[in-house]
């Protein structure tokens, strides 16, 4: 399995485990949830209110939640279990804990023996025709989650990585 | 059940999940203070007994680690018996060995990896006030 694979699936387990959890969502099996190729990063993602944690260590870049204000309504609304009908503080800081719990749960995924890397505080980001731009990534994994309520996406982009965790090294 | 739980965490909505389970279990009757950082936290530990503790890893100002390490060392320094020192219980993303390892030698009782259900924690918190509260 390529680098590209293993943080898909860390991924994918980790909003798994947060939909069983705390966030009742539905994933929806009827789509296979795989990366976006890089022709259609620019065009197809929603980019109304973005939650980013910076990573730091053998890999260091940033992990990132994108979504549309209403998918982050509903995931806000579904985690405090109120009825939220307006982009409002609880919004963002719902975004902010959820990027932080999309990040550690591929950072405990991916890390078996020692930390991978260290994970920063989140930063939310709101505001039309938001624009991201990254300097020469190693990598741009970005990954749609297809729900029953809506999809949004994760978006890892690496800038740097240790040479032994690049394709087919698994780094441990 | 009486006591009182200070609930670290810079995430309101953690602290607002947190609550809410509580409310609901059978903790519904215990004192809850907020602190949003390890350095507010400190204040209350000083101020008075607090029972339990559910601190948040990763935080500003002072992190969930440093913040473990300072309670332990104020009990440690005021004579506290072993019996009334506050139970800690991390509640994080940071779900390594490392880091599980580190907090449990910094003085933790119990750890959590968020995200975690209501059934999670009040499982926790039954572990952990079995001896006092």
């Amino acid at each position: 399995m390529n680098f590209k694979e293993r943080f898909s699936q860390a991924a994918i387990a980790s909003v798994t485990d947060i939909f069983e959890t705390m966030l009742p969502l539905k994933m929806d099996n009827s789509v296979h949830q795989k990366p976006l190729p890089e022709e259609m990063l620019n065009s197809q993602i929603p980019r109304d209110i973005i939650g980013t944690i910076g990573i730091a260590g053998d890999i260091t870049g940033t992990i990132s939640l994108f979504l549309s204000c209403k998918m982050a309504m509903i995931m806000a609304s579904l985690l405090l279990e109120e009825d939220i009908q307006e982009i409002n503080e609880d919004v963002y800081e719902s975004v902010a804990e959820l990027t932080n719990m999309v990040a550690g749960g591929i950072k405990t995924a991916l890390s078996t023996q020692r930390d991978l890397f260290e994970l920063s505080l989140p930063t939310v980001i709101s505001g039309e025709n938001q624009q991201t731009h990254y300097i020469q990534p190693v990598y741009n994994i970005t990954l749609p989650i297809f729900t029953d309520r809506g999809t949004f996406f994760i978006s890892t982009v690496i800038s740097t990585i240790s040479r032994i965790y690049q394709d087919g090294g698994h780094g441990e | 059940m009486a006591g009182t739980i200070l609930i670290v965490d810079d995430s309101t909505v953690t602290r607002k999940v947190i609550k809410k389970h509580l409310s609901k279990g059978p903790y519904a009757n215990l004192k809850v203070l907020e602190a949003p950082d390890g350095q507010k936290a400190m204040e209350f530990v000083e101020e008075g007994s607090i029972d339990l503790i559910l601190s948040d890893w990763n935080m500003p100002k002072m992190n969930g680690l440093e913040f473990v390490t300072r309670v332990r060392a104020y009990e440690q320094e005021n004579k506290r018996p072993e019996d009334q020192r506050a139970k800690i219980v991390m509640v994080t993303t940071e779900g390594t060995i490392d880091k599980v390892t580190q907090a449990m030698e910094a003085g933790v009782n119990q750890y959590i990896v968020k995200p975690f259900t209501a059934e999670t924690l009040t499982k926790t918190l039954k572990k952990v006030l079995t001896v006092r509260v």
